[in-house]
C-alpha cells in the first residue's frame, strides 16, 4: 500500500523547513507536497471540472497566504459541494477567534496555532501522525474515485 | 193690668183724690175711659178728651170714639173691642188716631172687660199718647235703618263671638272682608285666628283674652290673606257683654277693611319720606343764598362736598365760608350776573380751594325770586367731579404716555383694524420694513408678508377675532422694502375702544437671532454630519486596529518563530561543532524570541480585554477575592499570606472582566510582598464605593506613580519580579471599561495600596 503525500499549502519557505523537520523528526515519511498559496493548492486537489483528482493523507493549511488565502481555500473546497475525503488541519500563526470558527465553518477537521518553540511544534506534529495518519483510515480511494497512488 | 185696676163709682168720697188723679192723668198724659154697654154709656176723662183734641164735655157716642182711630188702626181696635165684650179678652194696643183736629198720634189703648154675672156690662180702660215715644222708636228705627246703610255703604263686618257655644257669627260683609274660600271658616275662633297672618294670630288671641279680662274693648289691626294672597289689613272692634255674675257672655264687634287707606297713609309717608331722603341724600350740592350771598339753606352733600360738615354757615356769607372765590374774578362776576336774573351753568370748571387742591366741579346757578317777583337771591347747584376729572386727567395721561410709548418703542407696534389695514404704525416698525409711515399706512399686513407665513397669520388673528385665543404670538417673515426677508416675533391682542375693534401688534425684529438660529441649526447639522464622520473613522481605525492585531498574530509571530525554530535547530543539529560563545549567543537568541513571543501574547489580550463588551452583574467582591486568594496561593507556594477581606462587599460589574482586574491586584500585591515576612493582604470598601487591595510590599515611588498604569512599565526589573507589563494596563483598561477611577498610594518598602471605583450603571 503505497502511502498518500501530505499537500502543506504554505507560503513561508522557513515555515516548510520547519515542518518538513519536525515530519521527519516523527519519522513521518509521506511524501511532501508543498503549495506556496491557495490557489495552487486547489490546482492539486481539483480537476477543471471540480472534480477530485488528488486525495492527500492530510492537508496541512495555512490561512495567510498570497493568492488565495486559507479561508477561500475552504470555502472554494465547500462551494463545490464534494467532500473532500481528507482531513484538513488548519495549521497558523493565527489565533483569531473569527479565523478559528470560520475555519470550522468551512469544513476544517482541525485548528492548530503553530507553537513558537520548536519542541513543541515537533511534539504537534508527532500528534498530529499519531492521529490523522495512523489512528485514522483514510478514505477509501477508489470510492473517492481517484487513483490511489 | 190688674194695678190699673180701679173703683171710680166712688166719686162723692174721692173728690179731691178725683181731682189729683186728673192731674196725674194730664202729668202722664194717661186717660181713663168706660163704656157701659147696657145702655150704652162712653165716659172719657179730662185727658181722653184732651189726646183726641175734642172740647172737654162734648158727648161722645161709641161708634164717633172708634172713628178717630186712623183707617189702618180702626179694624185693628173694631175686632179688639168685639173680643172684649164677646169673648171676655182684654186688649194693650199701640194704634194711631185721628185727632178732631187732624193730628195723627200714636195712642196706647188698653180696654179690659167688666164681667158681672159671668156677662161683660162694661169696658174699662186708659188711653194714653205715646205719639213722642212712638215718634223716638220710629226716628230710632229710621236711624237702625241708615245704620245698616252705613254698614252697607262703609264695609263695615259685623261678627258676634258668643263665648258660651265658641261660636264666631260673620255677617255678609265680614265674608266679604275677608274673602277667604267658604270652607276654611267653620264659625269657630280658631277657624278665624289660623287663618290670620302668622305673625297677628296670637296677638289677636291675647287682645280678646285681655279685652274679656279687664272688660276693656278689643280695638286692635291686623292682617289677613285672602284667597288670592294678598294681605289684607282689617281694623277689629268689639266690646264683651257680662252676665250678671260677671262672667263674659258674648262679644260683638266690627271689622273694617283698611289696605287701602293704610297703603295710602303709607304712600303719603313715603312721599313725604322721600322728598326728605331726596333733599339729604341728592348727590348734588345745593345751597340757597339771598342777594348779599349769604346762606339760607344748604343741604348735606353742601356741607360734605366742601368739608363743611360742623360748621355753621346759615347766616355767613358765602365768601367768608370760601375767601378764596374773592381771587376768582369770573365767579364773583357769576354770582352777580344770576343776581342780575341770569342763569348760568358750566360743565366744568376748577375751583382752586386754599389748601392746595382743586375741586372741579360741574355748576348750575339760578336766581330765585320773591313774591313780588324781585330777585331774592341764587341758587346754586353744584356736582362734585373732581374724581371725574382726575380719571380724566389720567386717562388723557396714559392716553399720551401710550401714545409715546407706541410711537418711541424700541419694538415695532401697529395697529391694525379687522381687515388687516394698517391704522397706526410706529417709527420702529417703519424703520425694520424700510417703509415710510405714510407708505406703510398705505399698505395691509399680507402685502408684506411672506407668501409663506400668511396661513398661519389669518388663522391665529382669526381665532382671536373668535375668541378662541386670547392673542396671537408666531415668528413670521415680512418683505422689507428692498425685497429683503425681515424676522419677526409678532405679538398682537384685540383691543376694543367702546366703538371700534381692532389689534394691537408687537413686532420683534429677530432676524439676527434667526440667522442665529439657522447658524445653530447649520453648526448641529455640521457637528452632526462630524460625528458620523469620526464614527466612520473610529469605526474604520478600530477595523485597522483589528487588522494590526490580526498582522501581529501573524505577521509578528512568523519571523519570530522562525527565528526561534531555527535558533533551536541549530542548536540541536550543531551543538558540537559551537564553541561556548556560539552556544551561549544562541541562547540569548532563543530567551530573546520568547519573551518577545510572550509579549505580542500580552499585547493581543489586552486588544482584546479592550474590544470586549461589559455585561455587568451582581458581583461579591469579598468571595472573589477570596477564589482567587486560593488558587494565586499556588502559584507563590514558597511564601504564606494572610489574607484580611472585608465580608460582603457587593457591587454590579463584568464577573470575569473584574476577576482579571483583582487576580492582577492580587497577583501583584502577592508577587511584590512575596519577600516579606507574614506578609498581609488586605481587601475592602472605604467610604463611597471605593475598592482597595493593600499590601506590605516592595510599594513603589510615587514619583513613577504615573508610569504604573501603561503598557509594558514596569518599576521593577524581570530578574527581581517576573511580568510582562501589561498587568495594571490591563486592569486599567477594565477599570476605565466600567467607567471607574484606579489609582495607587505607596512608598518604597512600604507596600502599596490600589484603589478603584466602577460605575455600576449599565
Amino acid at each position: 500500500m503505497v502511502t498518500r503525500e501530505i499537500l502543506l499549502i504554505e507560503d513561508n519557505e522557513d515555515d516548510v523547513l520547519l515542518t518538513k523537520r519536525a515530519l521527519k523528526k516523527q519519522n513521518i515519511t509521506n511524501k511532501l507536497i508543498v503549495a506556496k498559496n491557495g490557489r495552487e493548492g486547489l490546482d492539486y486537489l481539483l480537476g477543471k471540472n471540480g472534480e477530485l483528482k488528488f486525495l492527500p493523507a492530510l492537508i496541512l493549511l495555512d490561512l495567510n497566504l498570497p493568492i488565495m488565502g486559507g479561508i477561500d481555500v475552504l470555502a472554494a473546497l465547500q462551494q463545490y459541494g464534494k467532500p473532500v475525503h481528507c482531513p484538513i488541519i488548519v495549521l497558523t500563526t493565527s489565533d483569531n477567534e473569527k479565523d478559528i470558527a470560520l475555519s470550522y465553518q468551512l469544513g476544517a477537521h482541525s485548528y492548530v496555532q503553530k507553537p513558537m518553540d520548536l519542541t513543541q511544534f515537533i511534539k504537534l506534529i508527532e500528534y498530529l501522525g499519531t492521529y490523522w495518519l495512523a489512528l485514522n483510515k483514510p478514505y477509501p480511494a477508489a470510492v473517492a474515485g481517484v487513483p490511489d497512488i | 193690668m190688674e194695678s190699673l185696676s180701679f173703683n171710680i163709682s166712688d166719686l162723692s168720697t174721692q173728690r179731691h183724690l178725683g181731682h189729683l188723679f186728673e192731674k196725674l192723668q194730664t202729668m202722664a198724659k194717661i186717660g181713663v175711659w168706660e163704656v157701659n154697654l147696657n145702655p150704652l154709656e162712653v165716659f172719657w176723662s179730662e185727658e181722653v178728651y184732651r189726646i183726641h183734641q175734642v172740647p172737654l164735655g162734648t158727648p161722645i157716642l161709641l161708634e164717633e170714639g172708634l172713628n178717630f182711630y186712623h183707617p189702618k188702626s180702626r179694624p185693628i181696635i173694631e175686632k179688639a173691642v168685639e173680643l172684649a165684650i164677646h169673648e171676655k179678652e182684654s186688649y194693650d194696643l199701640e194704634l194711631q188716631l185721628i185727632t178732631a183736629k187732624n193730628v195723627v198720634k200714636w195712642v196706647r189703648a188698653i180696654g179690659i172687660p167688666v164681667i158681672e154675672n159671668g156677662k161683660v156690662i162694661a169696658l174699662q180702660g186708659l188711653f194714653q199718647d205715646i205719639d213722642k215715644q212712638r215718634t223716638t222708636e220710629e226716628a230710632l228705627r229710621h236711624i237702625q235703618d241708615k245704620f245698616e246703610l252705613a254698614i252697607e255703604a262703609g264695609e263695615v263686618g259685623i261678627w258676634e263671638w258668643n263665648l258660651g257655644e265658641s261660636n264666631l257669627q260673620w255677617n255678609q260683609h265680614m265674608h266679604q272682608i275677608f274673602d277667604w274660600p267658604e270652607d276654611v271658616f267653620q264659625n269657630s275662633l280658631s277657624d278665624f285666628t289660623d287663618r290670620l297672618h302668622t305673625d297677628d294670630q296670637d296677638r289677636v288671641a291675647d287682645a280678646l283674652q285681655v279685652a274679656l279680662e279687664n272688660k276693656t274693648k278689643y280695638d286692635i289691626s291686623y292682617r289677613a290673606v285672602d284667597q288670592q294672597g294678598n294681605i289684607k289689613n282689617i281694623m277689629a272692634k268689639g266690646t264683651a257683654i257680662y252676665d250678671t255674675e260677671d262672667n263674659p257672655v258674648n262679644m260683638i264687634g266690627t271689622c273694617i277693611d283698611i289696605t287701602k287707606q293704610l297703603a295710602l297713609e303709607q304712600e303719603k309717608h313715603n312721599v313725604k319720606t322721600q322728598l326728605e331722603i331726596f333733599i339729604k341724600h341728592t348727590p348734588v350740592a345745593i345751597a340757597m343764598f339771598d342777594q348779599d350771598l349769604c346762606y339760607l339753606q344748604a343741604s348735606h352733600r353742601w356741607y360734605k362736598d366742601y368739608q363743611l360738615v360742623n360748621t355753621t354757615i346759615i347766616g355767613k356769607k358765602h365768601y367768608d365760608i370760601f375767601p378764596e372765590i374773592l381771587q376768582m374774578p369770573e365767579w364773583l362776576a357769576i354770582h352777580q350776573r344770576c343776581l342780575n336774573g341770569e342763569v348760568i351753568k358750566m360743565e366744568e370748571d376748577p375751583f382752586l380751594r386754599n389748601n392746595g387742591q382743586t375741586q372741579w366741579l360741574r355748576y348750575e346757578i339760578h336766581p330765585w325770586y320773591t313774591e313780588n317777583g324781585q330777585v331774592g337771591g341764587i341758587i346754586m347747584f353744584t356736582e362734585d367731579i373732581t374724581f371725574r376729572k382726575q380719571i380724566e386727567i389720567q386717562l388723557q395721561q396714559s392716553e399720551a404716555k401710550f401714545k409715546a410709548a407706541f410711537n418711541e418703542a424700541a419694538i415695532g407696534m401697529a395697529l391694525v383694524d379687522l381687515q388687516g389695514r394698517f391704522i397706526k404704525v410706529n417709527h420702529s416698525l417703519c424703520r425694520m420694513l424700510g417703509y415710510s409711515r405714510k407708505e406703510l399706512l398705505s399698505l395691509d399686513f399680507a402685502t408684506i408678508t411672506h407668501v409663506n407665513d400668511l396661513s398661519e397669520g389669518l388663522t391665529q388673528f382669526q381665532e382671536v377675532k373668535n375668541g378662541i385665543r386670547s392673542k396671537c404670538e408666531f415668528d413670521k417673515r415680512y418683505y422689507h422694502k428692498d425685497g429683503s426677508i425681515i424676522w419677526t416675533h409678532l405679538v398682537s391682542s384685540l383691543v376694543n375702544d367702546g366703538s371700534t375693534s381692532f389689534f394691537i401688534a408687537q413686532i420683534q425684529d429677530i432676524t439676527q437671532r434667526k440667522h442665529k438660529e439657522q447658524e445653530l441649526i447649520e453648526l448641529n447639522k455640521f457637528l452632526d454630519e462630524k460625528v458620523v464622520q469620526r464614527t466612520q473613522e473610529l469605526l474604520s481605525v478600530n477595523e485597522e486596529l483589528e487588522s494590526f492585531n490580526y498582522s501581529v498574530s501573524h505577521d509578528l509571530r512568523t519571523p519570530l518563530r522562525s527565528i526561534l525554530g531555527f535558533a533551536q535547530a541549530l542548536e540541536e543539529d550543531y551543538d558540537e561543532t559551537l564553541d561556548d560563545i556560539g552556544k551561549d549567543f544562541l541562547h540569548r537568541i532563543t530567551k530573546a524570541s520568547k519573551r518577545m513571543s510572550e509579549l505580542i501574547d500580552s499585547l493581543l489580550y489586552l486588544s482584546r480585554i479592550g474590544r470586549r463588551g461589559v455585561i455587568r452583574e451582581e458581583v461579591n467582591l469579598s468571595e472573589l477575592v477570596k477564589n482567587i486568594a486560593l488558587d494565586l496561593q499556588e502559584a507563590f507556594p514558597q511564601q504564606s499570606y494572610c489574607y484580611k477581606i472585608a465580608p460582603n462587599v457587593k457591587t454590579k460589574a463584568d464577573l470575569g472582566l473584574l476577576k482579571i482586574v483583582l487576580e492582577n491586584l492580587l497577583d501583584n500585591a502577592m508577587k511584590y510582598s512575596s519577600k516579606t515576612h507574614h506578609p498581609v493582604i488586605e481587601f475592602g470598601e472605604i467610604a463611597n464605593k471605593v475598592y482597595y487591595v493593600a499590601d506590605q510590599g516592595v510599594g513603589f515611588d510615587m514619583s513613577h506613580a504615573n508610569k504604573l498604569f501603561g503598557a509594558f512599565q514596569r518599576l521593577h526589573s524581570t530578574q527581581e519580579f517576573e511580568g510582562m507589563g501589561v498587568g495594571l494596563a490591563t486592569v486599567k483598561r477594565i477599570i476605565m471599561k466600567h467607567r471607574g477611577k484606579i489609582w495607587a498610594e505607596s512608598s518604597p518598602n512600604n507596600g502599596a495600596t490600589f484603589y478603584f471605583t466602577l460605575d455600576t450603571q449599565a
